[in-house]
Order: C-alpha cells, then sequence, then structure tokens
C-alpha cells in the first residue's frame, strides 16, 4: 500500500467517510430504554407522576401506575417505586431534583409489581410497607418479576424483588413537618394501604382506587373492596390520589370505583348463575355508563378468569362422587 | 438424467404419505402438516378448513393453566366426533368429543404451554374433517399471582367429586355444566408427580342411551369444567354422568334437567 493511500484510508476513516459510503458497516446503538417521568404538582411540595392509561407494553416500560413525591424538611418521601430498577432509579433521581434532597422514606402501597420493583433502586432500611405486603413481596416477588419480565423485557433488566426494611405496625409516621398516616385496607390484595398526607389533605389511595382505568382483579374479593371503598369514603381528603388514573377532588373516583364494583360482582354471579360458560361470560355487554373507563373489556375478560371457578364451585350442586 | 431421476425419488421418499391431501393452513403453522397427518389421515376423510367450525378462545391466556375455549360445529350436518389439538405442545392432543345425541357444541379449559394454533376437527355426515382454527396467545398476565403448586392438600378426599347443574331455555334447549374434582396431573415438568388424569366421561340418559362421549387428555385443566347441549325432551328428567381416570377410578352422579322454563335466557345458537 502506498503512502498516500494510507493516509487516504485513515482520513476517510476518521471522518466517516467509509462508514457512511456503507464501505464498513456503521457503529450502531440502539436507543436505551428510559422513563420519561412528568411530574404534577398536585399539592404544595407534591407531585404526582401519572401512570399512563394502558396495560404493560414494551412501548411505556410498565409506565401505568401512579407514583408520588413529598417534599418534607427532612428529605423526600416516596409512594410506591414503580415496575422495574430503571423505573425506580428514575424516580430517586426525580425525587431528588424536585425536593432538593435525597429520598429518606419510601411507603408501599401493596405487593403488586408494578407498585414495587422499583425497591432496588431503594437502601430496603428506608422502605416501609404493612407487614401483610412485606410477606406478600417475600411471597410473590420474584415471580412477579419473572412476569414482567415476559411482559417489559429489557425494560426490567437488573430487576429482582427487595423485600421492605420496615414493617409498619404504628397508625402513623412524622416526617419533617408532614403527618403521614395509614389506613390499613383490603380487597384488590389482602393487604392494601392507603397513605394519608394529614398535612397537606392528600389521600393517596393505591388500587383500592382506579378513576377511568378499569380496575384490576387477579387477587381481589369485592366484599372486601367495597368495604374498604367504604372507609376511604368517611375520610373526606382535600385530594385522591387513585394508584391508576387521575387526581380526584369531588370524590368521583370513589363512586366509580364503588358502581363498576358492584356491576361486576352482579353480572359475573348472573353469567354463573344463568348457565354461560367463560368464553361466552366474556362476551357480555360492559354498561354504557362506563364508556369513559379505558380497558374494562380487557380487564372483564380477565376477571372472568379470576372469579369463574370459585362462583362455579358455589353454585353448581355437589351431585357426585368417586365411586 | 440419472441425477433428477435421484432427487425425483428422494423428494417422493421425504414427502410425508398423505402430504397432497392436507390442505394449507391459513394460519401458516409450520407443524400443521405434521399434526393433520398424524390425526386426521387415518380413514382416509378429506380435510377442508371450514369458518363453520367456530373456535371462541380470549386474545390472550389470563391463566396458562385454564384457558377457555368453546367449539361450535352446529351448523355442520351430523358431527360424530370433534377432535381438539394444539399444533405446537408437549402433548397436542386435547380431547374427543362425540355429540351423540347432543348439538355438536363444547365449552372447556385445558393447559396451554405456549402461543399456538387450536384446531377442532369436527367429522362430518358428509364424511369430511372440518377444521376450525384459533390462536391461543400466552403472553403472561402481567399482575398474576404464581400459580400454587397443587397447595390444597385434601384433594384425594374431593377426587371425583363431580358438580353439575343443567339448565333449559323457553324453547326447550338443554344444557349441561359440570366439574370433575381431578388433579388432571401431566407427568411433566419439575413435578415428579407421574400423568394421572380422566381419560373418559360418558353423558347418559336414564334409558341407558349414550348422550355424549368425552375421552380426553393430560392438558385438560385440573378440575375440569364442561359445557354440552345434550338433546333433551320429556324422556329425559335427568343425565348422569359417568367417567374414569387413569388409575381406574371411577365418578357418577345424576343431573335433574329442569322443564322449560321461560326464566332462563335463550343459549347461544338456540332459536
Amino acid at each position: 500500500m502506498s503512502l498516500s493511500r494510507r493516509h487516504f484510508l485513515a482520513w476517510a476513516t476518521a471522518f466517516g467517510v467509509l462508514p457512511a459510503a456503507g464501505i464498513w458497516p456503521a457503529a450502531g446503538v440502539a436507543a436505551p430504554l428510559a422513563y420519561d417521568l412528568r411530574p404534577a404538582e398536585i399539592a404544595p411540595g407534591t407531585w404526582t407522576i401519572f401512570g399512563a392509561r394502558e396495560d404493560f407494553s414494551r412501548q411505556n416500560g410498565g409506565l401505568i401506575v401512579n407514583s408520588s413525591i413529598i417534599a418534607t424538611l427532612e428529605g423526600a418521601v416516596l409512594i410506591d417505586t414503580g415496575c422495574s430498577l430503571r423505573h425506580g432509579e428514575a424516580l430517586r433521581t426525580l425525587a431528588e431534583s424536585l425536593t432538593g434532597a435525597p429520598v429518606v422514606r419510601v411507603y408501599l402501597t401493596h405487593h403488586h409489581p408494578d407498585h414495587m420493583l422499583g425497591n432496588l433502586a431503594f437502601d430496603p432500611a428506608i422502605i416501609a410497607a404493612h407487614p401483610a405486603v412485606i410477606e406478600g413481596i417475600r411471597v410473590d416477588g420474584e415471580a412477579f418479576a419473572g412476569n414482567m419480565y415476559a411482559l417489559l423485557g429489557d425494560w426490567m433488566r437488573g430487576t429482582s424483588a427487595v423485600v421492605p426494611g420496615v414493617a409498619l405496625t404504628a397508625p402513623s409516621e412524622r416526617i419533617g413537618g408532614h403527618e403521614f398516616s395509614f389506613i390499613p385496607l383490603k380487597g384488590h390484595t389482602a393487604c392494601d394501604m392507603a397513605v394519608m398526607d394529614q398535612t397537606t389533605g392528600v389521600l393517596f389511595a393505591g388500587d383500592i382506587v382506579f378513576l377511568d382505568r378499569a380496575l384490576t382483579t387477579p387477587q381481589a374479593n369485592i366484599a372486601e373492596w367495597q368495604t374498604s371503598l367504604a372507609t376511604l369514603a368517611t375520610i373526606k381528603p382535600r385530594l385522591l390520589i387513585p394508584g391508576h388514573g387521575p387526581a380526584d377532588a369531588q370524590g368521583r373516583a370513589l363512586a366509580q370505583t364503588a358502581d363498576y364494583l358492584g356491576w361486576m360482582a352482579g353480572a359475573m354471579g348472573a353469567a354463573v348463575e344463568d348457565g354461560l360458560d367463560m368464553t361466552e361470560a366474556m362476551d357480555l355487554a360492559i354498561p354504557e355508563r362506563f364508556s369513559g373507563i379505558v380497558l374494562t373489556r380487557h380487564e372483564w375478560r380477565r376477571s372472568v378468569v379470576h372469579f369463574y371457578p370459585a362462583l362455579e364451585a358455589a353454585r353448581l350442586p355437589l351431585l357426585g362422587r368417586r365411586l | 438424467m440419472q441425477r433428477l431421476a435421484y432427487f425425483a425419488a428422494l423428494a417422493l421418499i421425504a414427502a410425508p404419505a398423505f402430504a397432497a391431501d392436507i390442505p394449507d393452513d391459513p394460519m401458516k403453522s409450520p407443524l400443521w402438516k405434521d399434526m393433520a397427518g398424524r390425526f386426521l389421515t387415518e380413514g382416509a376423510h378429506p380435510i377442508v378448513f371450514d369458518p363453520a367450525v367456530k373456535v371462541s378462545v380470549p386474545p390472550m391466556a389470563e391463566n396458562a393453566m385454564a384457558f377457555p375455549v368453546t367449539v361450535d360445529a352446529s351448523a355442520l350436518e351430523g358431527v360424530s366426533r370433534i377432535f381438539v389439538f394444539a399444533d405446537i405442545a408437549p402433548i397436542p392432543e386435547v380431547l374427543t368429543y362425540e355429540p351423540v345425541d347432543a348439538v355438536a357444541y363444547l365449552s372447556f379449559r385445558f393447559k396451554v404451554e405456549q402461543a399456538t394454533p387450536l384446531r377442532a376437527a369436527a367429522l362430518a355426515a358428509d364424511g369430511r374433517w372440518h377444521v376450525g382454527s384459533a390462536m391461543v396467545n400466552a403472553a403472561g398476565g402481567g399482575c398474576t399471582a404464581p400459580s400454587a403448586a397443587r397447595a390444597d392438600l385434601a384433594w384425594p378426599d374431593h377426587l371425583g367429586e363431580v358438580r353439575a347443574r343443567a339448565y333449559t331455555s323457553a324453547a326447550g334447549e338443554s344444557r349441561l355444566r359440570f366439574t370433575v374434582r381431578h388433579p388432571m396431573d401431566t407427568g411433566l415438568g419439575a413435578m415428579p408427580a407421574p400423568a394421572f388424569y380422566i381419560e373418559k366421561i360418558d353423558i347418559t340418559a336414564p334409558d341407558g342411551h349414550l348422550v355424549g362421549r368425552l375421552n380426553m387428555r393430560e392438558p385438560v385443566e385440573a378440575d375440569p369444567t364442561f359445557t354440552l347441549r345434550p338433546h333433551t325432551g320429556a324422556g329425559t328428567p335427568s343425565l348422569t354422568i359417568r367417567g374414569m381416570d387413569t388409575d381406574g377410578n371411577g365418578f357418577e352422579g345424576t343431573v335433574p334437567v329442569p322443564g322449560r322454563s321461560s326464566a332462563l335466557p335463550v343459549l347461544p345458537g338456540a332459536g
């Protein structure tokens, strides 16, 4: 190779002419997966990142749940850590930049994966939850993570379930001038905890309340859930933040969740009583008054699978035995 | 010329025996021809894909251990049996239903190992297999808790229990729904329990004549639940469900059939 040709090639490589000409393949870098968190200040020093009113997808990375950040004199408080390590890290970074302080306390509303799989981004010693929520994470956490990996792929990289270090047994906790009280409930799961910031009047209801997004029932008990809604109805907060859906100052969220659950329980029982099989029940009409709620058909089909077997066991009489 | 003859011979030997008789799959499943060749070629019945055989499934599997399916071949004349199988499965055969004195209609649930086409082949009076298909998407349920591994240790006490109910519409059409308690172990996977499942269930009328017969394999769900549509009239005040599993355990239950009731809704496909 002559000197001038070697110089030409070195120049061409340095300026990317040859790769651009396709002679050598250009190094390609896939866009890294990143959560675009958009906080809304819903009360003084309080922000909610409202999740997309969608199902889990590779597009949204599982950002379908609400998380909230409260600035206190001792540091930031975070409610629910999201569905992946990356999500938790993004929430932590956001909390630090919004409040100018590190996160000093994390509260978890319940043990479902979209609310707690960001735990790994935090020191377990600051993550607090009801003992039954902690037990739920211990029992179901890794299997939930597995499901999420299947749904979300590389969004979940590095994620594993982390058990909270603080079991909440007292009714409230004071942090940096904010009085947080804890309302242990059940119905969406065996243990759902709502958090009330007495200082701002904001009630973080967790998945006991869904607004304009169909509620989910994989571990639900409708009767217990209705009781929990009645309990929350006595609180009369300034603002209610549901687990999924927009903020609500008028009590619409509680009313909608209760109305929807009431319809679901009745329609499901009637379907079994009428002798419908699961596929027929899945196609039943959903009342027009719920047309403002997204994903109703999808979640209704899931709920049929969740509730049908127990209803059939209750309503098909025991008529035969082993010989 | 010799090379041409060699390749022609090779092609003949390599081709499956009845490949020319198996229609191309509209779902373009790579295993369709293998499976059809394995299950549908005995007796040399012609095979046709037919939208008259409706296979209804939900868009995704919320619970991979119990995926609901309804097969409705009632538009066809004289269906003698319906064979259900999955193209891509460790055990592709699911069940065979003979609607002897019943509508060619069945609802059931089965265990899905991975996404697969599901086929219902109905052998009709014209001597042809009419095949309906549906795609089973097993994508996982997200918030679903892990399935408990037979956590109910008291299951032997309930083995063979039959829960059942019959319904009669105003038009006089009957429907039978029943569940049989049984672990339906596949013999596969991490669990070392060998295959143990209900093999056969017969539905008979009081005079002893066969109304319907189910032969099933491991993929049917644990504690299987079925919906059938028996032909009933004044002569069928009850139906008897009788079956046996692979260990020879038998079970039996008798269900009263209500008279015509205007309180019950018109059943799908009726009137």
